[in-house]
């Protein structure tokens, strides 16, 4: 994954890392800053009457961490778990989930600058969860926006089912 | 010495020592002429005085001061101690608690209000007359001592060995703050003159500062007495000094008498004791332990215990013997280990209960009730996490009570009943749970009035009210926004907080439960886990799931006949020892993708939970067994979950979801 926008480095430009994955053939990322690790798949426990986007809980070394499906959140059908299949564990204030993704390519550093905030380009489904998108080579890259996802599935602030 | 470590220390302390006046105040008032209960508010106040003095807070030594003045003209006689005073010393302990808060919350006393308190003080804190030896046995001379024979022997060798004996008596001055740094400044340069054969008090009592402000040596030297007084009178903060020669013959007679004193004393403590069984508690050894420190050791318990379960699967798969026997005993270890842990988790209900007595003498005067608090129990032991969260849930109630419950005195007198009031908090364990009652003998809860309550408010049918049980009708009052007091006080009566109150314990893993008689009062139930994060419970599977029931809501394990299941308001239910109870099928309630098969003897294994006094019984699939678990939450995320309380790993790793029975039942 090379960057596209060589610009000169920059001192009022600070850099941002973002771990990049894909769903369903297109890249995304995540600021480096709020995960914690990468994981392997796991045993997955159901929870009864949880958002369907949960798709369960897993025993990530004694502490148990509720997962969300991403391609189930950006909207895509359910296709089953690879051997590339990967949880990224995102800590997020006092919220700590993992996120299931196709598979995990590698860790982006990126001047500030060339973070664009405009969204023409994406779908409905996509300006709810994208903050930010970053020009590649052939694609673009779309960063998640955790807090939003959260919000958005009602793990935020829910006061009771 | 402003320093965080030391100011820790200082509200600790403080606020042990304020609970402490508190309690024995409210013992004062009962009895008003206990020397031994004075005495205890007297300690409290001045090592409060001490400590707050040390740290620079000016207006809790100024108060600490007044209080422990008072106190010693009622010690000395020269002040009766009235109701008037009572309430004087409880309006000092509220604003030394609302100083301390200050500092709890700030680092530095904010208030500055207290000059009223100050000139009301001054009435009754007047300095007593000068008395030289306050506080001493009158006695002066060497018969003050206890003297056994081992010092006799010692005292008589030295003056056959031409050494001087002398006694030495030393006054401090009353305004003296740190009189045990005095003593130590005091016993150093006696010691410099000679040997210190005998001290009264004891130098342990006097490094504790459990004397009043003089106290006496007998002193083996070979100096001469006026050397040794100028030396004492030049350190500062001393009142006097008396200094005699001792007498040999009077020796021989000293030590008979200590001998007959103490067979006196023995009796008289025997008395004492009596008189104050149950008044005054000595402090048991102990020491302060960080609560996060204690959680970090539960956890590893936790830890161990996880994988002992481990171990015990493998060990069923390649059967050894020496394995078998280690592994077992692993097992007695680990549980032993995890009770150690939890007894040492474990705090007495006393904690909270001490707020009590003053909360109901305070409220009911507001009202213009008379009410006896009776507390049993209060020894009790339950987890220190529960302690934080459970005083606020019982305040309430005791609220209730005293606003709701109890009748005025001319009401009850019409009623036919005594026109005090009683409330009666009981404490006791009950299996694996701790149950709090709180009694009221007042009114009672008008069960037609709630029930037309909750027509009105559309929350059910008059059909439906006609249906419900007893039980139901008065869980109605734990609704949100359900009051059905006609007036609003500033006690209670808003309809918050009986709801906060059930919430509140049932997030403890408890239960509430009522038994209300119209006129002849109520009666809450509160049953509380031991502890919060090791339970015993049944592990089962349901459909191709395996969920964990806690063993503490569980009655009884049975297989029920299909055709004992019936339809009631199209709600499936069974007959269970002569009362219809809820029938409910776990993998429908749980979504399960894979159902339960249906199972071809005819036969269902149901589980019996009850929740309080409510039973239901819940179908599960086979039984895997009773394991001891570690609850483990499911996170902040999924907090919105009501139907699993949380989670436990099993010995290969494999989550369950512990269901929460007081949301299914």
């Amino acid at each position: 994954m090379e960057r596209v926008t060589q610009k000169p480095y920059n001192e009022s430009s600070e850099n941002q890392q973002f771990v990049v994955f894909d769903i369903d053939g297109k890249i995304y990322g995540i600021n480096i800053l709020l995960t914690e690790s990468i994981e392997r798949m796991h045993r997955i426990t159901r929870v009864p009457k949880s958002p369907s986007e949960i798709t369960g809980v897993i025993n990530l070394r004694g502490d148990i961490v509720p997962l969300l499906c991403m391609r189930k959140i950006l909207g895509y059908k359910d296709k089953g778990y690879t051997d590339l299949t990967r949880i990224i564990i995102v800590q997020f204030e006092e919220y700590r989930i993992g996120l299931i993704v196709d598979q995990v390519h590698d860790v982006l550093t990126v001047p500030s600058d060339d973070i664009q905030l405009s969204m023409d380009e994406l779908t409905e489904k996509e300006k709810v969860y994208i903050s930010g998108i970053i020009n590649m080579n052939e694609q673009p890259l779309m960063l998640i926006d955790i807090p939003k996802t959260l919000e958005k599935i009602n793990i935020i602030d829910k006061q009771g089912v | 010495m402003n320093n965080a470590q030391y100011l820790e220390l200082f509200i600790e302390e403080s606020r042990d020592h304020l609970q402490n006046i508190n309690k024995n105040l409210l013992l004062l008032e009962q009895y008003p002429d206990e020397p031994e209960v004075i005495n205890e508010v007297f300690r409290s106040a001045h090592t409060i005085k001490g400590i707050a003095g040390s740290m620079e807070f000016n207006a809790t030594t100024r108060i600490a001061h007044s209080v422990e003045n008072i106190l010693d003209n009622v010690r000395s006689g020269n002040l009766k101690l009235t109701p008037e005073i009572i309430d004087v010393l409880f309006e000092c302990l509220d604003y030394l608690e609302s100083l301390l808060q200050d500092i709890i919350n700030y680092g530095e006393e904010r208030r500055n209000d207290h000059s009223a308190l100050v000139s009301k003080l001054e009435t009754y804190a007047f300095s007593a007359p000068a008395d030289d030896n306050s506080g001493l046995p009158d006695k002066t001379g060497i018969e003050q001592f206890a003297i056994d024979q081992y010092q006799e022997h010692i005292i008589r060798e030295a003056i056959r060995n031409g050494f001087n004996v002398y006694y030495i008596q030393v006054s401090l001055q009353e305004t003296c703050l740190m009189k045990a740094a005095r003593a130590y400044i005091v016993f150093k340069t006696i010691e410099e003159y000679g040997e210190i054969i005998l001290s009264q008090p004891s130098v342990q009592d006097i490094e504790e500062e459990k004397f009043d402000f003089s106290f006496s040596v007998i002193i083996v030297t070979k100096s001469e007495k006026e050397n040794i007084e100028n030396d004492i009178k030049r350190i500062s903060e001393i009142k006097s000094v008396h200094i005699g020669d001792f007498d040999e013959n009077e020796l021989q007679k000293t030590v008979l008498e200590h001998h007959k004193k103490q067979e006196t004393e023995k009796n008289a403590v025997k008395e004492q004791k009596n008189l104050n069984e149950g008044m005054i508690r000595t402090p048991a050894k102990s020491i302060r332990v960080d609560i996060e420190k204690l959680d970090s050791l539960m956890n590893l318990v936790s830890e161990l215990i996880i994988i002992k379960n481990r171990i015990q699967d493998i060990r069923y798969n390649e059967s050894n013997e020496g394995l078998d026997e280690s592994v077992e005993y692993l097992g007695r270890v680990t549980n032993n280990l995890h009770d150690a842990v939890m007894k040492v988790r474990m705090v007495p209900l006393q904690m909270v209960f001490d707020r009590f007595p003053r909360i109901v003498r305070d409220l009911s005067r507001n009202a213009g009730k008379e009410i006896r608090l009776n507390i049993t129990g209060a020894e009790t032991e339950i987890d220190r996490t529960i302690i934080d969260e459970i005083g606020d849930p019982l305040i309430h109630l005791i609220r209730n009570a005293i606003d709701h419950g109890i009748e005025l005195p001319h009401e009850r007198s019409q009623a036919g009943k005594p026109g005090t009031g009683s409330i009666e908090l009981k404490a006791y364990h009950d299996g694996d749970s701790v149950v709090i009652e709180i009694i009221d003998d007042g009114r009672g809860i008008d069960v037609e009035k709630i029930l037309s309550h909750a027509v009105e408010l559309n929350m059910i049918t008059p059909e439906e009210a006609d249906n419900l049980s007893l039980q139901e009708a008065f869980q109605f009052i734990f609704e949100p926004g359900f009051s059905t007091a006609e007036k609003v006080t500033d006690i209670s009566g808003r309809g918050v907080g009986m709801d906060v109150v059930k919430t509140k314990i049932e997030s403890l893993g408890g239960t509430v439960d009522i038994v209300s008689q119209k006129g002849s009062g109520t009666r809450f139930i509160i049953r509380l886990p031991l502890s919060l994060s090791i339970i015993q419970a049944l592990l089962t599977n349901i459909g191709e799931e395996i969920y964990a029931v806690p063993i503490s809501a569980i009655k009884e394990i049975m297989d029920i006949p299909y055709s004992d299941i019936k339809m009631l308001h199209n709600k499936e239910v069974v007959d269970y020892r002569g009362m219809l109870i809820p029938f409910i099928r776990l993998d429908k309630l749980l979504e399960c993708p894979v159902g339960q098969p249906e199972v071809t003897n005819g036969y269902v294994t149901a589980v019996i939970a009850s929740k309080g006094e409510r039973l239901a019984a819940l179908s599960v699939g086979n039984l895997v067994g009773q394991y001891e678990i570690v609850i483990k939450t499911l996170g902040k995320a999924l907090s919105g979950i009501k139907i699993v309380s949380g989670a436990t790993i099993l010995g290969d790793g494999q989550i369950a979801l512990i269901l929460d029975i007081n949301h299914i039942i």
